[in-house]
């Protein structure tokens, strides 16, 4: 079962996105509404992928994909928004993120698809 | 400095009067002078002639009693019967040219008695004499009382004569002081006039026009615009006056203009913020709602059995009508904020508008530091716009996006192949964009001749400690 952790300072989204995410079989391991927290939880949970918000407020999502990609091994990071993929396209490009998965069309098709494209 | 330009121009005058006035009073004196002295030359002359002819009658007396004396014949008498009949009237003649003349009047009354007695008291009674007998010699004694008493008339005559030029030399000599007092008088009035003239001009362009010239000139060029034009304030009186209030005026407006420059900057920053403000509440608020709604809905639906086929299909609608909500409100969003520029800059905010661009837009961005957001909203917004235009009005087939930082200043370029001929004043929303970049001091150009495509051009300035890597 693919293991998941979701980053993003919304509670109700990240409930949500649980409740979502499980019922269509893959496994939240954990979730977090910071960067630092973000990081613990990788350290502690080591999941096969982090779903990161781009925009958390008071936070950068890129920052926090960069912060994770310092880490040993680093995560393999998917970014999450309500904004359009097109706005962002450049900073995605320039992330360490493996893609982008816009938060009305994530699913687990969506997020095996980006990791299947990742690993060839 | 006492006084002011009125009161020194009215001293200058008052001593250009003066000086003219004395001239010409010297003149009027010295021209009184002269008719004086030709006055006096013409008495000489007068006096002078009148002795002459009392003298010729004299020595015709003389003369033509001596040639009767000689001769006895009455014929010899005629020069003597003339000068006797107009000795009177030339006697009377010379006391009446001397009659002003106290000094010559006595010697004029003793050459008339004299010259009377000599007719009555010897010539007449001497020719009586002469007719009494029939020829002879007159006396040796008569004719040398005869010569003594003639030449005891010239005598006199000869001083009233040396007397009358001596008086006329006089005359003469004041005549020249008189002229010469003129010409000294005459030459220093028109020196000192002409001086005194060149004086008060050099001192009226100094004082006056070259002042009023100099703020003259400034007020052409605070009236083109340039409030930090000041003239030097060190005129006379009313002109410092002048000067210094000119000064004031173009303070004032110098501050007048800062201070709605600084209004105009505020409002547009109030209005961005607004902006950005009501972007990020429906991001954090509706959106997320809606966008959590739609993945509870989705999980309703996957925990649905398989013979819920209708309820499925309602389903199906439900998601796809809230998935269109949400990219309409986003679209709304972003219209009102575009995230990526307070995100990213204005590089990847420029770069998106091409990829959303309807037609093909080639970007040139060279600035990677993160600037004022006031200005990099303003050259967001420039750019959209003309993104817009260049697709709805001028039938662009592309569309070239330069922006770089020169010179302590953003410089954007947006230029496009399309038909030209766009009025920045006509409308469109070149007018609030004109507004927007002069708020923040900088300058928007368009070039748009018909035909040959649109050139837009924006130089916003930026201080160098306002930018940020």
């Amino acid at each position: 079962m693919l293991r998941c952790a979701i980053v993003d300072d919304n509670r109700r989204f990240l409930d949500a996105a649980r409740g979502l995410l499980e019922r269509e079989g893959v496994a939240v391991v954990g979730t977090a509404t910071s960067g630092a927290g973000a990081v613990d939880l990788v350290e502690d949970s080591h999941p096969d992928v982090v779903l990161v918000d781009i925009d958390l407020g008071a936070e950068s999502g890129f920052d926090i994909v960069a912060r994770l990609d310092r880490l040993s091994p680093p995560p393999r990071v998917i970014l999450i928004s309500t904004y359009a993929e097109q706005d962002y396209a450049e900073l995605i490009d320039a992330s360490a993120a493996i893609g982008f998965v816009p938060k009305t069309r994530l699913s687990a098709v969506a997020i095996g698809n980006l990791l299947r494209r990742a690993t060839h | 400095m006492t006084g002011g330009v009125s009161r020194r121009v009215i001293v200058a005058s008052a001593l250009l009067v003066l000086l003219v006035g004395a001239g010409f009073a010297v003149l009027l004196l010295s021209v009184q002078d002269l008719r004086d002295s030709e006055r006096q030359a013409r008495q000489a002359a007068a006096v002078l002639a009148a002795a002459n002819q009392v003298e010729r009658s004299v020595v015709d007396l003389e003369t033509g009693q001596q040639a009767f004396a000689i001769t006895g014949q009455e014929q010899f008498l005629a020069p003597w019967q003339t000068a006797r009949s107009q000795l009177p009237d030339r006697l009377a003649a010379l006391e009446r040219v001397v009659a002003d003349e106290p000094a010559q009047r006595a010697g004029a009354e003793e050459i008339s008695r004299s010259a009377t007695s000599y007719l009555r008291d010897y010539s007449e009674p001497l020719v009586a004499a002469i007719r009494g007998r029939p020829v002879s010699t007159p006396s040796q004694a008569a004719t040398t009382e005869g010569q003594r008493r003639v030449d005891a008339i010239r005598t006199v005559l000869d001083g009233l004569i040396t007397t009358e030029r001596g008086l006329s030399a006089a005359a003469q000599a004041r005549s020249d002081a008189a002229a010469g007092r003129a010409v000294v008088a005459a030459a220093t009035g028109l020196v000192g006039s002409v001086l005194l003239i060149l004086g008060f001009t050099w001192y009226l362009s100094r004082a006056v026009v070259r002042p009023v010239l100099i703020t003259a000139a400034m007020a052409d060029r605070l009236a083109a615009g340039d409030l930090a034009v000041r003239v030097p304030e060190d005129g006379v009186g009313e002109i410092g006056g002048l000067e210094r209030t000119f000064n004031s005026m173009a303070a004032s407006l110098a501050q007048a203009r800062t201070d709605l420059a600084s209004s105009r900057a505020r409002l547009v920053a109030s209005a961005d913020e607004t902006r950005r403000r009501i972007e990020r509440d429906l991001h954090d608020g509706i959106q997320q709602r809606l966008v959590t709604l739609a993945l509870e809905l989705r999980t309703v639906q996957a925990g649905l059995t398989g013979d819920q086929f209708d309820l499925r299909t309602r389903l199906d609608e439900i998601t796809d009508d809230l998935g269109s909500t949400l990219d309409e409100l986003r679209e709304i969003s972003h219209g009102i904020h575009p995230a990526i520029l307070s995100d990213g800059g204005i590089g990847p905010a420029v770069r998106m508008l091409a990829r959303r661009s309807a037609i093909p837009v080639e970007t040139e961005v060279t600035v990677t530091e993160r600037l004022p957001p006031a200005v990099e909203s303003a050259a967001y917004y420039v750019v959209s716009e003309a993104l817009t235009n260049a697709a709805k009005h001028a039938d662009a087939s592309v569309v070239y996006v330069d922006v770089r930082l020169l010179d302590g200043s953003l410089r954007l370029a947006v230029r496009d192949d399309g038909a030209g001929g766009a009025d920045p004043a006509n409308g469109s929303g070149l007018i609030g964009l004109t507004d927007r970049v002069q708020a923040l001091g900088g300058t928007l150009t368009v070039d748009s001749p018909a035909g040959q495509g649109t050139t837009l051009q924006v130089s916003l300035p930026v201080a160098p400690e306002e930018i940020s890597s």
